[in-house]
């Protein structure tokens, strides 16, 4: 699929205004991102937005069941002086809500055998249940780096399903390699290669496709507060193109009937609906589909921001936003391959 | 192992300014010849069969390797870096078995060549320190000299030791904590 940034760029240009502008200096953040909340939200809510990204997320704690079942776990942890907080639609994960001095919650001997794993924030275990939700079998996660989701996806499906875990930074890979290691999982293979070039080297097709494509991130500027300047709108251009690309090719990888989950940790609509709208308009075969499962109450997709009219289809896609429920800034869409 | 493809990559987007050795391969027979050697003088002929013909390695440091299976099929045009569970590690020039592949002939053959370890020597060990002769509960039979480390608190096997006559203590020769350290 050819995409002109150009024309990228043109579609998602905005001139802030002087509202726009005051915010931006006051949270420190660029403009041109204030301006998209105001759009989205209006000012009251965009207010409470950037209140909500100033605060820190808990970090989550998720137990490897296949070595130690929860409660175990979380006896084990809070005897070591953390204090964990069940997490209502995740039965084998907790909120980290306060530490000891010492050890961190990454150093435990618990987690050096391999007993748990930690999110950064709970978001990232909803497309996991979303698309494992009655289902068994091999699932590819594209962009698998640093291994959350698809070490969770393999401890799922456990002796079920096989999980290709790929991504193109190596160094990064390397950190899965150790994840998979020290959690004792035994269904994983990781592969090294650019998402956009795997419809022509991997010959297998999968009814689960995962793709958490890498983006500005913006819905994480709770704990890493750089992400307020870090893109400019040509940069956010050129993801939005790399965005689409991968997503019109791992379409490719998909068997008829399967799903492929679209997840970016961004709120921009640029990065989410406008790529999944691009994609469905070059492609019939594609179907945005409502989430099979409701772990609690999710706001909708968008159909239309500023100038831009989406697919109606699109407000199935998944929001989750920051000061609405308290986690890091999230989108998903869950795309079926029509028969 | 032959460094026979090192690739070294300098990433220039700001995040990942970061070099890295790394290599990968076919296990050369000669190594897969002394993990069946050691499997068979600690655990017996019989497991043997348990170690796949088809073993890559790929190390991200020169004296840490993990190997594992070749996948079946479907793969050829892609660069595999792991497939799970592992078979077995070649760290500081020594090729030992897996945990996985260990736990799986405990499970059909009961625990051997393995010594329990109290909750002080785990902890120790779990940081790639070596274990006291005082932190060792029980010593499991056959005594060659290397022995697999359980946890005394939920029988989870840990790593590989070398008992050294000259230092008095068991030598650690890998731990799971090595995961962590090495390869963050």
């Amino acid at each position: 699929m050819n995409i002109d940034i150009a024309s990228v760029y043109r579609d998602i240009y905005t001139t802030p205004t002087q509202e726009a502008v005051e915010l931006a200096l006051k949270y420190g953040y660029l403009p041109y991102m204030v301006q998209r909340y105001i759009d989205m939200l209006g000012l009251n809510n965009t207010l409470k937005l950037l209140e909500a990204f100033e605060k820190r997320v808990k970090p989550v704690v998720r137990t490897n069941t296949l070595l130690i079942q929860p409660r175990e776990l979380k006896k084990r942890l809070e005897k070591l002086g953390f204090q964990l907080e069940e997490i209502p639609w995740s039965r084998e994960s907790y909120w980290v809500v306060s530490q000891p001095e010492s050890p961190s919650i990454g150093a435990t001997h618990e987690y050096l055998k391999g007993y748990y794993y930690v999110h950064r924030d709970a978001t990232s275990l909803i497309p996991v249940y979303l698309a494992l939700h009655e289902y068994s079998g091999d699932v590819l996660d594209a962009c698998a780096a640093p291994g959350g989701k698809a070490t969770f996806t393999a401890q799922l499906l456990h002796d079920k399903g096989v999980v290709y875990a790929n991504d193109l930074v190596l160094y990064r890979l390397k950190a899965v390699i150790g994840h998979i290691a020290r959690m004792k999982l035994n269904n994983i293979i990781v592969t090294w290669s650019d998402a956009r070039k795997l419809r022509d080297k991997l010959k297998k097709r999968f009814y689960r496709v995962l793709l958490d494509a890498p983006c500005s991130g913006e819905g994480r500027i709770s704990v890493d507060p750089g992400r307020k300047t870090r893109t400019s709108l040509l940069d956010l251009a050129i993801m939005v193109k790399r965005e689409i690309e991968l997503l019109y090719s791992l379409a490719d990888l998909v068997e008829k009937n399967g799903l492929l989950v679209y997840i970016t940790c961004s709120i921009a609509p640029e990065e989410n609906e406008y790529v999944v709208n691009k994609v469905l308009e070059a492609r019939s075969d594609l179907e945005v589909v409502e989430p099979p499962l409701k772990l609690f109450n999710y706001a909708k997709g968008l159909t239309e921001y500023r100038s831009l009219k989406f697919k109606d289809e699109l407000e199935h896609c998944i929001r989750i936003w920051p000061h609405i429920h308290g986690l890091f800034g999230y989108t998903i869409c869950l795309l079926r391959k029509r028969n | 192992m032959a460094p026979h493809s090192w690739i070294i990559r300098v990433y220039n987007m700001p995040t990942q300014k970061k070099k890295l050795e790394f290599k990968q391969g076919r296990l050369p027979s000669k190594l897969r010849d002394r993990l069946a050697d050691f499997v068979r003088k600690l655990y017996g002929e019989e497991f043997i069969d348990l170690i796949p013909v088809n073993l890559k390695y790929v190390c991200f440091e020169r004296d840490l390797c993990l190997i594992y299976e070749k996948p079946l099929r479907g793969l050829d045009n892609l660069t595999v870096l792991f497939n799970a569970p592992w078979i077995a590690i070649y760290v500081n020039k020594h090729v030992l078995p897996s945990i996985p592949l260990v736990a799986r002939i405990y499970r059909e053959k009961g625990v051997r060549a393995a010594i329990v370890v109290k909750e002080q020597g785990v902890k120790a060990f779990l940081y790639g320190n070596d274990i006291l002769v005082e932190s060792v509960l029980k010593k499991i039979p056959p005594d060659k000299g290397v022995y697999t480390v359980i946890d005394g608190e939920d029988g989870e096997i840990l790593g590989f030791v070398e008992w050294s006559e000259k230092k008095k203590v068991y030598v650690n020769l890998y731990d799971i904590g090595l995961f962590l350290r090495k390869l963050g």
